[in-house]
């Protein structure tokens, strides 16, 4: 069974440190109140989440094995590409890019500079909003490239 | 998994409260066949054949259904346990989805009527 659904996740990751009525939890993540309500049922079968009658909250007492699962490395990778499908499966919108190339070594280099700048923005952008909880208007940005050559490979087998 | 473990592995998932009796009046082979057959006996084409016709007009499938009940069989046979994992992480992220989709469609036409 799945250990946690992405819809999950943003909840748990809301009320991370805070306690929010349904309303709220609705408001500040855009899903209808009646999703957050059956999302919030699930979290709390699995332990995840409490209700004091008014507010939900994370639980205190999750076990550190259920933590393990739910961030390891396999789920979270299983999330992105899950993201990444989504997006591209979007007929509304041209938000994913695609592209094939050939680069010169120089033009690589000045695209790797480019890609660690990009990434040093968006963690600095991240820091200064974070606080604020606010999962509604939160982007989902992704970026990245790969040789050819070694994805050929991996598909074939040849590298794990 | 050979043909007829899948076959009984299939039929066990779509019946699964089906005893021995229910089996046999479902396929139409004889209840002692049926017994011999789930405790381990080779079966014959033709009672596999039976068995693969209770599951189908159970089924009722189309071309996709049968098109992804034979891809998995395939991937069973094909993957590592780990290849497999990946694929079963997908097919429930999947449907987890799915489940909240038809949830909201179901509460909005209920709300709709109401």
């Amino acid at each position: 069974m799945l250990p946690i659904t992405i819809l999950e996740r943003n909840i748990l990751e809301l009320l991370n440190n805070s306690t929010f009525s349904l309303k709220e939890v609705s408001e500040k993540t855009g899903y209808d109140k009646h999703l957050c309500l059956k999302i919030m049922r699930d979290l709390i079968d699995k332990k995840l989440v409490i209700f004091d009658g008014i507010k939900f909250s994370t639980a205190s007492s999750i076990p550190e094995e259920t933590i393990k699962i739910i961030n390891s490395p396999e789920v979270i990778l299983s999330e992105t590409m899950e993201y990444i499908e989504t997006i591209i499966e979007n007929k509304n919108s041209n938000l994913f890019k695609f592209k094939k190339i050939t680069l010169s070594e120089s033009d690589e280099i000045i695209f790797n500079a480019m890609l660690v700048n990009l990434e040093i923005f968006l963690k600095n952008s991240h820091l200064k909003k974070s606080a604020s909880k606010d999962m509604r208007n939160q982007k989902v940005v992704f970026w990245g490239m790969g040789k050819m050559d070694s994805i050929s490979k991996q598909m074939i087998g040849e590298i794990k | 998994m050979d043909i007829q473990q899948q076959t009984i592995s299939r039929y066990k998932f779509i019946f699964p409260n089906d005893k021995l009796r229910d089996i046999s009046k479902r396929t139409g082979i004889n209840l002692t066949r049926i017994y011999r057959i789930m405790n381990g006996k080779l079966m014959k084409v033709s009672e596999l054949e039976k068995f693969r016709i209770a599951i189908n007009e159970m089924m009722k499938m189309n071309g996709e259904q049968e098109q992804i009940l034979k891809s998995v069989e395939q991937a069973i046979i094909i993957h590592t346990p780990e290849e497999l994992r990946k694929i079963i992480t997908w097919i429930e992220r999947k449907n987890s989805s799915k489940r909240y989709q038809d949830y909201v469609k179901k509460f909005e036409k209920n709300h709709k009527i109401a």
